[in-house]
């Protein structure tokens, strides 16, 4: 492109120079023939009147005394007329229609290339538009990422090549988002479906039991086991039902302006009493309330859930500590318990939709394996996080971090 | 899933002989559009080597990486440095600000190496969601620890790249603070569609991420 402007002005300057030097030198030969006009009348009247050529001599220097029109009026009556212009002599005519010629065939050089840069840019730009079209048309219809790379190779730009290419992996990552959450619904029926199954049979073999007892101890043994298994069941329903809102997006997290107290009071009233069973004390540090950005009641439950579970697995009459500390951009919520602690290899996995620990403690507890699973959801989903980490005394520290 | 950074039977040695130290020996990984990874390794595993390979920092004793479907082996060093400005955004362990400009000037500084005009709106979105607000007139000497891995964080992604690879972000802050940066770094790369790759030793740090890779001696363990 640079290059080429280079060259075209060269070329032009070059061939404006040739005109001038051919029009110079045609100016040059009319001058010529001007002076020999002259040199001959000097000639010619020194001929017939020796001495006169100091007149021609002031005359040449430009003195006039009247003598160019008594020279017009004396030619005139042989034909060399005062309408005479420079065209109708042939040496300035020429000259004129050299100089004429010249000039057009410059300008029309230049409008010639000026026409033939404009289609050139214009073709580009069309290729280039039909290019992007063409990336774009199989960015929508889920191209071959091979060819959309080799497409955007052969756009000049390489900045928009590469936006192009970014426009359509962030594309391509949200319909693969899309099916993937297909797939995670497809994968919660199922989980779902072995979840409720278990204590499904459990009730089922515990009915057939109780009706084919003999004993009224044994009936009522096996009406208590039933009832069991039903509070198990409707307990796993409640969290299914949690799961599945939140999976398929029935429950909207209405961010307001919260505070961390409320969010902490309302979790805690509901753990409260099995804490108390327990005789289990749940201590907070002081600490100075800030606001969040948090749906409360959901936050709450996340919450609730990791009080929950601190206080399934603690021994009785151990205290569970709150800790809340301001950071920069999140307030961060400590939960210490005194419980089992979890091994370095499960702690990831306790956050996992039905994981549940492997040791003899966590098996002898009543648990879905949803509990932490929502906390993460529930939490992650308003941009925070949530973690566990060991506590001192051989229990957990969960951490959550909420956005200020 | 769309590959967006890949190695394939990558190594680097060091050395030669009966002295060769195997930083990285024959690793394949392959990280995905979006995803959050985490590579965790003591030290000596070989991770940062393994990072700076990854980002065209350094070249590999053989085997490719693959940037965003561009094989980055054999390109000249200025080519490298333009997949690095407008791919990757680097956070290392001990920030790298540079101490002469203010925190703005820092942030945008990457976008004025590749002669683009900042892109003020998202800049300044980059900056109220770190929590940078006040201090962007701030010369990197007056901030803490944390502020200043923020400033380079909100610098790696202020180039709009589809990659942030992070070198030990929080092995110079305490244990609240890192977390405070770790959640930063993942919201941001959440909120901006990036995918973001983590070098630590510190497992409990890698429990947010969607992934977590295990490195042994230059290898994928387990």
């Amino acid at each position: 492109m640079k290059r080429a402007v280079i060259i075209f002005s060269a070329a032009v300057l070059c061939l404006t120079a040739a005109f001038n030097v051919l029009f110079g030198i045609a100016a040059e030969k009319a001058f010529r023939s001007e002076t020999d006009t002259v040199y001959r009348l000097c000639g010619a009247f020194a001929d017939e009147y020796p001495g006169s050529e100091k007149k021609a001599a002031s005359v040449l220097a430009g003195e006039d005394n009247g003598y160019t029109e008594a020279g017009r009026a004396a030619l005139a009556k042989y034909g060399y007329d005062a309408e005479r212009t420079a065209f109708s002599e042939q040496r300035y005519r020429e000259i004129i229609v050299f100089e004429i010629i010249c000039s057009a065939a410059l300008s029309g050089l230049i409008l010639l290339c000026g026409a033939l840069y404009i289609r050139a840019v214009r073709r580009e730009r069309r290729r280039q538009e039909d290019l992007i079209v063409s990336m774009l048309d199989k960015c929508i219809s889920g191209g071959e990422e091979q060819t959309m790379l080799e497409n955007a190779g052969l756009i000049g730009n390489d900045m928009v090549s590469d936006e192009l290419i970014k426009v359509c992996g962030a594309m391509k990552l949200k319909s693969d988002t899309l099916s993937e959450e297909r797939d995670n619904t497809k994968s919660l029926v199922t989980d779902i479906s072995h979840q409720l199954k278990t204590p499904l049979s459990a009730l089922k073999s515990c009915f057939a039991v109780y009706k084919e007892a003999d004993s009224i101890e044994e009936r009522t043994e096996f009406v208590n086991r039933c009832e069991a298994q039903i509070d198990k069941l409707e307990a796993l329903t409640a969290s299914l039902i949690n799961i599945s809102r939140l999976e398929t997006g029935i429950i909207t997290l209405e961010e307001t302006e919260t505070s961390v107290t409320d969010i902490l009071i309302q979790s805690i009233n509901s753990v409260y009493y099995k804490a108390a069973d327990k005789n289990i004390n749940i201590v907070t540090e002081e600490f100075e309330d800030v606001t969040v950005n948090a749906d409360k009641k959901w936050t709450a439950e996340a919450i609730a859930n990791i009080i929950d579970n601190a206080v399934k697995y603690s021994p009785a009459g151990t205290d569970i500590k709150l800790r809340v500390i301001k950071m920069f951009s999140f307030v961060r919520i400590e939960i210490e318990d005194s419980g089992t602690g979890i091994p370095r290899s499960e702690r990831n996995r306790v956050f996992e939709r039905f994981y549940r620990g492997n040791s003899a403690d966590v098996k002898k507890q009543d648990g879905t394996g949803v509990g932490l699973y929502l906390t993460r959801r529930l939490i992650e989903n308003q941009g925070g996080t949530v973690s566990v980490r060991p506590a001192a005394g051989g229990g957990s520290i969960f951490v959550v971090q909420l956005m200020l | 899933m769309k590959a967006i950074l890949e190695a394939k039977k990558l190594c680097k040695y060091y050395g030669s002989g009966e002295n060769t130290v195997r930083a990285v020996d024959n690793l394949d990984l392959t990280v995905y559009h979006g995803e959050f990874v985490a590579i965790v390794g003591k030290s000596g595993s070989g991770k940062s080597t393994l990072l700076h390979l990854l980002g065209g920092l350094d070249d590999p004793t053989s085997g490719d990486v693959i940037i965003d479907g561009k094989n980055i082996a054999g390109l000249s060093d200025e080519q490298l440095a333009k997949i690095r400005r407008r791919k990757i955004g680097f956070v290392f362990q001990s920030y790298n600000l540079v101490p002469s400009l203010n925190v703005w000037e820092n942030i945008v500084l990457p976008l004025g190496l590749d002669g683009r005009k900042p892109d003020e709106k998202y800049v300044k979105d980059i900056i109220r969601t770190l929590g940078l607000e006040s201090k962007v007139k701030s010369m990197p000497n007056t901030l803490s620890g944390g502020q200043q891995q923020r400033t380079a964080i909100a610098r790696a992604a202020a180039a709009k790249p589809s990659i942030i690879l992070a070198d030990e972000p929080t092995g110079n802050l305490d244990t609240k603070t890192g977390d405070e940066v770790m959640a930063m770094l993942r919201l941001s790369a959440k909120k901006y569609g990036q995918t973001l790759v983590v070098i630590t030793h510190n497992e409990d740090i890698a429990q947010t991420a969607d992934r977590t890779v295990v490195i042994e001696d230059g290898r994928i363990a387990g």
